[in-house]
């Protein structure tokens, strides 16, 4: 496969761009070298890099395009409302329109705020938990993901170590060490941060032990903690009203993100009466934050997915693409894994603790035009059919045979 | 443990080892530290870390923890001594074996100069072993600070190589162990880290490398458990901020 556009461009980019692309797209935590790195266009769940390749995508921009590229509802309402203007001096009906969406979607949600991207509102959660507390400590789980603000950023520059002061991680599904925290710093946790699975980088997700989930609810119960719950990634992807309906959770704030508006920039907090005054205390803008037509995407997203009960197909998609690859494994004497549920799930290959072998599976995957990623979980969308699915096991089959040799 | 005493150790672990591994590529530091007949001098800090390096008639130098009888036997009374001594700074250091050869002290003391020299200053001449040198005692004081440091070892699991070119050998570390050594691994690598060339090191060293733009264009490889790769290079930078002040002075 050719790269040379992708190349190109990036030794562009390197010359102004520090990184010449930063955050989670850089080529750096891919396989540089073997993947694309700047994208043309996308249609239903395939897009084309520069060259002019064209991959079948499980991974969807990192999540947000759960409904598949271009899709035509979403895209007709954001460009009436494009149409009608952007960034006004004042938001428009829509705000509200789609925060009544999500309250009555939600059921604890009394009241909705939004932002545009995750960390937006991870962070704003935090503060809020805090300024209804009154206290400064925030519980998290090691290795999650929840934002590149300096309380949890992975990165390592310019951080100081009074940003994490008050930050304080415990495995996930560690129930002994969950009750050890909450005992240590009794009257000082201001909230419990979750997501609803673990899904970190380099390392197998997890589904949440029933155990877990029930004491995370009575811990945070017992000492007046809010429990915050980063559903960015999961939200609206396992079900259509939030992911703590399936895992039990019982959250006093929720994020969601990526599944929100099939790739219009919006993020959204929502959270319970209760919580409303000390929300309306903690200061949110952004220059864009009202911009109109994200929310009409979000609205017509939201009403996709329920109407046409989208992670009930995703789960169906993910499972025949999960089964099938795993069998290619077995075929070509790689044995894989796979973890999370099947909408989003994480595969490697397994004893390879180096990922190299994960890695040149990957690389031979989208080589016959399969995006994957060797050390992130992937995503379904919805744009997905079963012939997209079995067109993407062939080629996958095909890529494994290359690696036999 | 304060910040001398690691500092001594980092020394004695990872900085002096260095030169049992430069020294066949260095004919001046071989020439520093040749004589008329072998010599080993034997370093023990109190309350701290020990060293043993021994040189041949003909400069070559090997390393190891374990005195021998005959050793010149140099004991620091603190660790702050022994750093004065590493800086070239009036310091006590107490001869309390193997007096015949004080007069032998002199190629140690030629030695280190002529390692000071490869560290921290730059010339065509040794640009390669500079950086070579640099990289090795990184990946050394990043083994010997999470030897001291237990509880940063945390996420630090596999082994891996890191290469270059223009390197004399490629480096390998095992973070499980905390051992390192030239060549291959004993283990399986579970991260490579390749730097096309000399310039890219230089610019690591300098801390002045874009590395995800080096990654993106070649510059720089790292094929494996990356994560493992940045974790010992967030190691090798506390570790050499701690060292640095002590080499430039």
């Amino acid at each position: 496969m050719n790269f040379t556009e992708s190349q190109s461009l990036f030794r562009r980019a390197a010359a102004v761009i520090p990184g010449g692309i930063y955050g989670h797209t850089t080529p750096a935590a891919t396989i540089p070298g073997a993947v694309p790195y700047f994208a043309a266009s996308g249609n239903g769940c395939r897009y084309r890099d520069v060259d002019g390749n064209e991959f079948i995508d499980f991974m969807g921009g990192y999540g947000p395009m759960v409904l598949g590229y271009h899709h035509p509802e979403v895209e007709a309402a954001a460009e009436a409302a494009r149409r009608r203007g952007a960034a006004f001096n004042q938001p428009t009906p829509l705000l509200v329109e789609l925060a009544e969406k999500l309250v009555a979607r939600i059921d604890f949600a009394d009241w909705a705020v939004f932002g545009k991207n995750g960390g937006d509102l991870t962070t704003w959660a935090v503060q809020v938990a805090r300024e209804a507390t009154g206290r400064p400590k925030i519980l998290k789980i090691a290795g999650a993901y929840h934002g590149a603000d300096a309380w949890c950023t992975p990165g390592h520059g310019g951080l100081i170590p009074e940003d994490r002061a008050h930050i304080h991680d415990f495995s996930f599904n560690d129930v002994a060490a969950l009750q050890a925290l909450f005992a240590k710093h009794r009257g000082q946790i201001a909230g419990l941060i979750l997501t609803p699975f673990h899904h970190p980088a380099y390392a197998d997700s997890q589904l949440p032990t029933f155990e877990f989930v029930a004491m995370a609810n009575l811990l945070c119960m017992e000492h007046g903690a809010l429990q915050i719950l980063d559903d960015v990634r999961c939200g609206f992807r396992l079900t259509t009203d939030g992911s703590h309906t399936l895992y039990g959770y019982k959250p006093d704030l929720a994020i969601y993100c990526k599944a929100l508006a099939n790739g219009h920039p919006i993020s959204a907090c929502v959270g319970r009466s209760g919580l409303k005054a000390a929300a309306s205390r903690v200061f949110l803008t952004g220059s864009y934050w009202n911009d109109p037509a994200p929310m009409a995407a979000a609205l017509a997203c939201l009403a996709i997915i329920a109407r046409d009960n989208i992670p009930q197909k995703l789960a169906r998609t993910g499972q025949r693409f999960v089964d099938g690859f795993l069998a290619l494994g077995v075929k070509h004497g790689i044995p894989l894994v796979a973890s999370g549920p099947p909408a989003m799930p994480y595969v490697r290959v397994a004893n390879d603790p180096s990922f190299l072998r994960m890695q040149h599976l990957c690389a031979a995957a989208i080589a016959h035009g399969v995006f994957l990623h060797p050390h992130h979980n992937w995503f379904i969308s919805a744009a997905m059919t079963d012939a997209d699915i079995d067109e993407a096991l062939q080629r996958l089959d095909q890529a494994m045979t290359t690696l036999a040799r | 443990m304060t910040d001398a005493a690691l500092k001594a150790a980092l020394y004695l672990e990872a900085v002096l080892p260095a030169l049992a591994h430069l020294a066949p590529h260095d004919e001046e530091l071989r020439r520093a530290a040749s004589g008329p007949r072998a010599f080993a001098v034997w370093l023990t800090v109190r309350g701290g870390s020990v060293r043993r390096l021994s040189f041949s008639a003909d400069g070559l130098i090997a390393t190891g923890t374990t005195p021998q009888p005959g050793d010149l036997r140099l004991w620091f009374p603190s660790a702050n001594q022994f750093l004065r001594t590493m800086a070239n700074r009036p310091a006590l250091a107490l001869p309390v074996g193997g007096w015949n050869s004080l007069g032998q002290v002199r190629r140690f003391s030629a030695a280190g100069a002529r390692l000071e020299t490869i560290l921290n200053t730059r010339a065509d001449s040794h640009l390669r072993l500079h950086a070579w040198g640099n990289v090795l005692v990184g990946v050394a004081a990043a083994c010997a600070w999470l030897r001291h440091h237990p509880a940063q070892r945390a996420g630090l699991n596999g082994a891996g190589v890191i290469a270059c070119p223009d390197f004399p050998a490629p480096i390998w570390f095992d973070a499980d162990a905390l051992t390192w050594g030239l060549g291959e691994p004993p283990v399986h690598p579970t991260v490579r880290i390749t730097f096309a060339n000399l310039s890219v090191v230089l610019a690591e060293l300098d801390n002045r490398l874009d590395a995800p733009a080096a990654l993106g264009l070649g510059d720089l490889k790292i094929t494996g458990l990356q994560p493992l790769a940045e974790k010992l290079g967030l190691v090798m930078l506390k570790a050499g901020k701690l060292l640095k002040p002590a080499t430039s002075n």
